[in-house]
C-alpha cells in the first residue's frame, strides 16, 4: 500500500525515513469507511515496517532527434 | 516468462477510483479492457518478485551480471557505432548498446544530456507499507481485499492512496 501526503520532511535531511504508524493513521482519521483509514487503523499495520520516501520527478527528456 | 511470473502474479478483477469518503468515482474492468487485445491481461506484482524473475531469465539466456561496477563515464566512438564505458575501478568496456537505468539520481542521464539534471521535488511524501494478507484474512472487514483482489486508488484532500490488492 502506498499513501501519498504533503512533504513535511526536513529538506536538508534524508530522502527515506522510517514511518511512524500513529502519524500515518492521523493523516486519514477523517476518511470514510472502506478507505485507508480502515486499513491503517488495524493492528496488522503495527507489525510491519513502514518507510517514508520523498517523492521526486525528472524533467521531460530532451529530444534526441533534432 | 509467463509461467515463471504466474507464480507471483495477482490478477485483480478491476481498478477503482474512490472518493475519500468511500464512494466509487470510476472503475475499469480488467478482463473487459484486455479482451480488445487478445492474448493480453492485467497482472500485478510485488516489484521484488518481478525483478527476480527478470534477473533469473537474463541469466538463463546467458547474461553476465556484474555488481560493484559503478559507471563514471560513457564516451561514444567517433563513428557513433559504439561507446566506451569507464567504471569507478578503472576498468573499461566497449559496448554496442548502453541502457542507462540508474534511477532517480541518474548519472548516466546527465552524461547523455550533457548537463546537471537533478530530480524535481513533487512536494509529496510516499508512505510505503506491506500488509500481512494472513492477518487481513482474519479480519472480516479486510478479508475481501485479499479474496477478491482489486486495484484501488483513493483521492482525498491533500492526500491520495493506492492499494494494489
Amino acid at each position: 500500500m502506498v499513501l501519498l501526503v504533503p512533504d513535511d520532511m526536513p529538506l536538508d535531511g534524508a530522502n527515506t525515513l522510517a514511518g511512524d504508524v500513529d502519524e500515518m493513521r492521523a493523516l486519514y482519521k477523517d476518511w470514510g469507511e472502506w478507505s485507508p483509514r480502515e486499513i491503517t487503523s488495524k493492528q496488522l499495520t503495527a507489525s510491519v515496517q513502514i518507510l517514508v520516501f520523498r517523492s521526486y520527478l525528472l524533467s521531460a527528456s530532451p529530444s534526441i532527434n533534432g | 516468462m509467463k509461467e515463471a511470473l504466474d507464480k507471483y502474479s495477482t490478477k485483480p478483477s478491476r481498478v477503482n477510483m474512490l472518493h475519500w469518503k468511500g464512494e466509487i468515482i470510476s472503475h475499469m474492468d480488467f478482463a473487459e479492457s484486455a479482451s480488445k487485445y487478445p492474448g493480453t491481461f492485467y497482472w500485478d506484482f510485488h516489484r521484488a518478485n518481478l525483478h527476480r524473475c527478470l534477473l533469473d531469465r537474463a541469466i538463463e539466456l546467458g547474461a553476465t551480471i556484474k555488481t560493484k561496477a559503478r559507471v563514471l563515464d560513457v564516451e561514444p566512438s567517433s563513428d557513433g557505432y559504439n561507446a566506451t564505458l569507464t567504471l569507478e575501478n578503472g576498468e573499461s568496456y566497449l559496448a554496442d548498446l548502453v541502457i542507462g537505468a540508474d534511477g532517480i539520481n541518474s548519472h548516466l542521464r546527465e552524461i547523455m544530456v550533457g548537463r546537471e539534471d537533478p530530480p524535481i521535488l513533487t512536494g509529496d511524501l510516499a508512505y510505503r507499507l506491506l500488509l500481512s494478507t494472513k492477518e487481513m484474512l482474519k479480519d472480516p472487514e479486510l478479508a475481501s481485499f485479499v479474496t477478491d483482489p482489486q486495484v484501488n486508488y483513493w483521492l482525498g484532500p491533500d492526500a491520495h492512496a493506492g492499494k494494489p490488492y
